[in-house]
């Protein structure tokens, strides 16, 4: 009898898509991502990933400081892994902000349901969060699941605003003010999103920061060499087993935010 | 309402006109408790939550900061350090207060046409569900503010 080898991947560049470009299978193939990390109880599931972001202590994140573009492309890194490793092909969409004629929550996020089964892409489990810590914020009972209030607690960011900081010409410029949008945006929101202890338990966190990374991206494409200040190159991002260099090329992260990835036959193949 | 911080009048009939970008730079933000929007105006110096975002209440822009929603440890987990030790090579502590500018070009130059004078208001509005702040409570704890103008 013949015996089958397992075939290795291919080491192939996987794309980050725009929410509203991911096909039925991709789309399918996230909410089952989602929907198995949501299942696992221990540092492979969603729990601990987004609890690395916020609560529990330590709180890892790194805001209002020269560490949040690559900090937090470190996290999407490791965070993707963990859903590949659930479901491959799975990957992070990133989220247009203005692909929509007013500001929404896209589409596949926001159905609460799908099928008739819950949508995991809708809310996430808040889960272990000791309760003294919960209870220190003075925030009331720990909600069980993530919640929304879009355009409730303030106004979207603007196409202007974007520009804006696409147009910064150096580093530290580009960080304050696509850090702006961010801010911006997690308070548009609203709900679990506005507030860091939490944020990263609603799933849309994981979209709206793959369209700040898919930014930091396109303004390295606009300023080649612009690197975050030599000072802070050799910087490890805790808990991340990577420096600051070590985010600098998406690339070499296996991954790109191409507009479009066609495979092109070879003739007569 | 949140604490609003009010500028003393700021004389700018010295600035050249012809600077490229003006930018308003806000230094020692807090960012410990709820995130906030920091509404900014020229002089508008009774300017309050209630005021209009609109340039003819001279509203200028906003910025956001997205808050660590307060301290989920023991006392005296949250504290920045006044100053840190020799040595201690621990990267800074996470709720070192920030830095954030917002371009003010256009707005500045208005300022100068109009004669010069500047005063500057910032309205902080707290983005939370929770329970607002009392009205002496400041998210912000802005440290001072510079213009700053580059030709």
């Amino acid at each position: 009898m013949a015996s089958t080898s397992p075939v290795p991947p291919q080491a192939v560049l996987r794309n980050r898509t725009k929410i509203d470009a991911l096909t039925a299978d991709q789309l399918a193939a996230l909410r089952q991502a989602f929907t198995a990390v949501y299942g696992i109880n221990d540092d492979r599931g969603f729990a601990f990933w987004a609890g690395i972001h916020g609560l529990p202590l330590p709180i890892s994140c790194q805001h209002h400081n020269l560490l949040f573009l690559p900090w937090h492309r470190a996290y999407l890194y490791f965070f993707e892994q963990a859903l590949m490793d659930q479901v491959t092909g799975a990957t992070l969409p990133w989220w247009d902000y203005f692909a929509a004629a007013q500001p929404a929550i896209p589409d596949p996020y926001a159905r609460p349901s799908v099928n008739g089964a819950p949508n995991p892409l809708y809310r996430g489990p808040i889960q272990g969060i000791p309760p003294e810590q919960w209870a220190r914020l003075g925030a009331g009972p720990m909600p069980p699941f993530t919640n929304r209030t879009p355009g409730q607690l303030g106004p979207f960011p603007s196409q202007d605003d974007v520009t804006q900081a696409l147009d910064a010409p150096t580093f530290t410029d580009f960080s304050n003010f696509v850090e702006g949008v961010h801010d911006n945006v997690h308070v548009w929101v609203g709900g679990t999103m506005s507030e860091i202890p939490v944020a990263a338990y609603d799933p849309i966190f994981w979209a709206h920061h793959c369209m700040i990374d898919r930014l930091w991206y396109l303004w390295q494409l606009g300023h080649p060499g612009a690197d975050p200040p030599a000072s802070m190159l050799g910087t490890a991002l805790a808990p991340f087993r990577m420096t600051v260099t070590d985010t600098l090329s998406i690339n070499a992260l296996g991954y790109e935010y191409a507009a479009a990835a066609i495979a092109v036959p070879r003739a007569g193949g | 309402m949140s604490s609003v911080f009010t500028s003393a009048p700021i004389p700018l009939a010295a600035v050249a006109r012809g600077f490229q970008r003006a930018d308003l730079i806000f230094h020692g933000l807090d960012h410990s408790g709820p995130s906030y929007e920091a509404r900014i105006y020229f002089n508008r110096p009774d300017a309050t939550e209630n005021t209009p975002k609109t340039p003819d209440q001279g509203y200028v822009d906003s910025f956001f900061i997205f808050g660590h929603g307060g301290c989920a440890g023991e006392p005296g987990h949250c504290d920045v350090p006044e100053f840190r030790r020799p040595y201690d090579l621990r990267p800074p502590h996470q709720l070192t207060h920030a830095i954030r500018w917002v371009t003010v070009t256009e707005a500045a130059r208005k300022v100068i046409d109009g004669g010069g004078e500047l005063t500057l208001t910032v309205v902080p509005v707290v983005a939370s569900l929770r329970p607002r702040p009392d009205a002496d409570e400041d998210p912000m704890k802005l440290e001072r503010v510079t213009l700053v103008t580059y030709d």
